[in-house]
């Protein structure tokens, strides 16, 4: 289970918490929590909705205990800590570019952003996911990208 | 609404939100949602970006997987030692405060063991 979703796990979880560690917290979280009450038999694949919304429970539960410690908007990460990617010089500043307008999205932008453009879950498996009519995923999310490409170009 | 919003009716939704009318439609129309999709869609380079910014530390399903592992081997002390607590301290409880019924009981039948039998009288008496 770990190996098959820890990394959607860690993107839902990172488009909520801002922080890498705070993310890793709830990537841990998440399995103990699927791991204790299964919605399925021994051997059977989790659903991965099922899974991303205990993730995405689990993160926001985490963020609400820390709500009073966490910083402010300004002084958010300036970038993820521990991005392990093949970075050409010239690929730097347009990451930066986009995690600067990732995270002036709000919330609920960033997670539909993370699982549908980044995971590739299906309208019908986020609109699962978040416990959200179809038609309103929808149109948020269209919204979403929208709001995505007016930060990038703000920031460029 | 039954025509269905012009492209640039939709552009606008997408910028704004509005008006209502076309934010009604759209809730409802396959169609219109499937033309604002294709508008909204992010380029490729946006999508490896965000790939690249979400992306998860490589050693993170070895940190989950000791992480789980300490922390149900932690719960699991914490649970062992809960109930050796538990015991102790029923233990404890019998020796420094033993149960008054029981010892009651105890002493009645030591009383009965060893004293001479009452007479009725003082057994109408009750305790004293």
């Amino acid at each position: 289970m770990v190996d098959r979703h820890a990394a959607a796990v860690y993107r839902v979880a990172l488009s909520i918490v801002h922080d890498s560690s705070l993310a890793d917290d709830v990537v841990q979280e998440t399995m103990i929590r699927a791991w204790r009450r299964s919605p399925v038999g021994p051997g059977e694949e989790i659903p991965r909705s099922w899974l991303l919304k205990v993730a995405h429970n689990a993160a926001i539960s985490l963020l609400r205990t820390r709500r009073e410690d966490l910083r402010g908007p300004d002084t958010f990460p300036e970038s993820p800590a521990e991005i392990e990617t093949d970075r050409r010089v010239e690929g730097i500043a347009q990451l930066d570019e986009l995690w600067e307008a990732m995270r002036h999205l709000d919330e609920d932008a960033r997670v539909l952003i993370a699982l549908k453009e980044v995971d590739g879950l299906s309208y019908e498996e986020i609109a699962e996911t978040l416990d959200l009519p179809l038609p309103t995923i929808k149109t948020r999310l269209f919204r979403a990208r929208r709001q995505l490409k007016d930060a990038l170009k703000e920031w460029r | 609404m039954t025509r269905h919003p012009s492209r640039r009716a939709l552009q606008q939704w997408l910028d704004t939100g509005g008006p209502g009318r076309v934010d009604r439609h759209i809730e409802g129309c396959d169609r219109c949602q499937e033309e604002l999709d294709r508008m909204s869609a992010l380029d490729e380079t946006t999508l490896s970006g965000l790939v690249a910014v979400t992306e998860p530390p490589s050693d993170l399903e070895e940190r989950v997987t000791d992480g789980v592992d300490t922390r149900l081997r932690d719960e699991a002390a914490v649970g062992a030692f809960a109930d050796l607590f538990a015991i102790g301290w029923d233990f404890l409880r019998c020796v420094i405060d033993p149960d008054p019924n029981r010892e009651a009981a105890r002493s009645t039948t030591d009383d009965t063991a060893h004293a001479p039998p009452k007479s009725a009288d003082e057994n109408r008496g009750g305790p004293r």
